[in-house]
């Protein structure tokens, strides 16, 4: 995947809790969505079809993601922030 | 509290009888027993349905030391928590507002979604066992004890005995509909402007309740430069003074011979907003406005919500603008107060008419207002004055409008369509009423 920065629009939305930066990624051949969470640098990539499938989700998923409040505990190496 | 019972109670007898010990509106200990025999028990506004429209929207808001979140949740409802995070007593939310499914706790990351309830908490397996060590299920942000809307406006109350709120607000709803229901599609508030004076919480609220008698000397200079015609001596005295169950408020007299939408008319509602509340509006509300003759103006309910309907000249033209506002005294200390100030307009308003409104609102209330800086003088100096040893020996006078035998010196007005009882001119019935209900609290050591 390549992307030229500065040609997509960024969306910056945050609240009091956290910050993402949101913006269209482009492919060779299509799109794709890139969440960005600046303090921690992780990202995820989302296609329309997993943007579709969020649709038909309701806030019991993110409930259950947010199950462990930042982010995966079993990955080795990868201290979750604020655990230190 | 090193208060001695007896001494309260010779407070508090001089209180019901108009004659106020000066150093009530200084005192640590009257303080300390306000928050425990009164802002403990009574219903207190926190804010309005119309600042948190959306699913996931919030303020923050106290009663005296105790947070709360105000929020929407995701289902629609509107849900009162108390900021403090069932781990280590963090304040969850720490923003004055904003919009989120879920409040993720800044201490250790304790995450719970917008209805309160307890979704996450780092390494639950390791730390604590998982659901075997410690449960998630039925875990949640402390609700407040009891919770109240009328008209949009949401109370809570930290007494889970208190009455029902509609049962509370009684005969002042009647008068709380002119601020809040001009049309069924009720008000939405902007603001609030939040800022502290040194004064003692009290005076605002009794000054909001009945003080029409201030207003052509305090706010002489409002008169002279020609922003608002109405308070000169002369007008204030036409006006009458009601109490109607926690409430009470000043009016001003509407000139002779109009009809419901003239009067309107007078005090610059624009036409197309009059049917709205005509409709909205009881008969009874109407009579009040038509054939008595009456327009609300300031008033205060118990304990420290206040309200205000002014139609100050916002223009060189002469042009008149109605503006509501709404605002709390929030008690900090004994000498200060944060005081909330909100502008209310009719949501349903043409867009022309909410500018003008917001620009009446703004000349005359709120932190720039000319009224606000006029007044706030005068209760910084009767602050600093009832905190030293001489207000010890000084009984206000808070009599006006009695006899010696504490008769009135006229009778109630027999043609005032609203509830309760009004005097028309000038006295201090409708603060006495706030401090008896005052004193009935402070008196009540359960």
């Amino acid at each position: 995947m390549k992307s030229v920065p500065g040609e997509e629009p960024v969306i910056r939305l945050g609240n009091e809790f956290t910050e993402v930066v949101v913006e269209r990624v482009r492919t060779r051949n299509g799109a794709r969505l890139r969440i960005t969470v600046p303090s921690s640098g992780r990202q995820v990539m989302l296609c329309p079809l997993e943007l579709e499938a969020l649709t038909w989700q309701g806030h019991e998923l993110f409930s259950a993601l947010l199950r462990t409040p930042h982010g995966p505990e079993d990955e080795p190496g990868d201290e979750p922030r604020g655990a230190r | 509290m090193n208060f001695a019972g007896s001494q309260l109670a010779a407070v508090l007898a001089d209180v019901r009888r108009g004659m106020i010990p000066a150093h009530i509106y200084g005192d640590p200990q009257i303080f300390a027993l306000e928050r425990m025999r009164l802002f403990a028990r009574s219903w207190v506004f926190l804010a309005h349905e119309s600042e948190i429209p959306d699913r996931g929207d919030y303020v923050v808001r106290r009663v005296l030391a105790d947070s709360f979140i105000v929020a929407r949740d995701e289902s629609g409802a509107v849900r009162v928590m108390f900021n403090m995070c069932l781990h280590r007593g963090m304040q969850v939310c720490r923003a004055e507002m904003g919009n989120a499914s879920h409040f993720r706790c800044p201490y250790h990351a304790w995450t719970y979604r917008n209805d309160g309830s307890l979704t996450g908490l780092p390494f639950h397996a390791e730390a604590y066992g998982g659901e075997d060590g410690f449960p998630r299920e039925g875990q949640s942000l402390l609700p407040a004890p009891a919770l109240g809307i009328h008209n949009g406006l949401i109370f809570i109350s930290l007494d889970p005995g208190v009455p029902p709120l509609r049962e509370y607000l009684g005969d002042f709803a009647f008068y709380l509909d002119f601020y809040t229901r001009q049309s069924p599609a009720g008000v939405e508030l902007r603001g609030p402007q939040r800022w502290r004076v040194k004064a003692n919480w009290k005076i605002g609220a009794e000054n909001f309740a009945g003080d029409s008698y201030h207003t052509p000397h305090t706010h002489a200079s409002v008169v002279d430069i020609g922003l608002f015609r109405e308070p000169k001596a002369s007008k204030r005295k036409e006006g009458a003074l009601y109490v109607a169950g926690p409430g009470a408020g000043t009016t001003y007299k509407l000139p002779p011979g109009g009809d419901f939408a003239g009067q309107l008319r007078y005090v610059g509602y624009p036409e197309e907003m009059i049917p709205a509340m005509a409709a909205s509006w009881s008969a009874g509300q109407r009579a009040l406005i038509a054939d008595s003759g009456f327009m609300v103006s300031a008033a205060t309910l118990f304990p420290n919500l206040s309200l205000v309907h002014n139609w100050p000249q916002i223009d060189e033209r002469g042009t008149v603008a109605p503006f509501i506002s709404l605002r709390q005294w929030q008690p900090v200390s004994e000498r200060e107060t944060e005081v909330l100030s909100w502008f209310a307009v009719d949501a349903a308003a043409p867009g022309d008419f909410k500018r003008d409104s917001y620009k009446a609102y703004l000349m005359c209330f709120g932190s720039s207002g000319m009224f606000e800086q006029d007044d706030v003088e005068n209760w910084v100096s009767i602050t600093e004055m009832a905190a030293g040893s001489m207000a010890r020996r000084l009984k206000l006078n808070s009599r006006m409008g009695l006899t010696a035998a504490g008769q009135p010196i006229k009778p109630p007005l027999a043609t005032f369509a609203g509830p309760g009882v009004a005097y028309q001119g000038f006295g201090e019935f409708n603060q006495r009423h706030w401090l008896r209900q005052w004193s009935d609290h402070l008196e009540d050591p359960r």
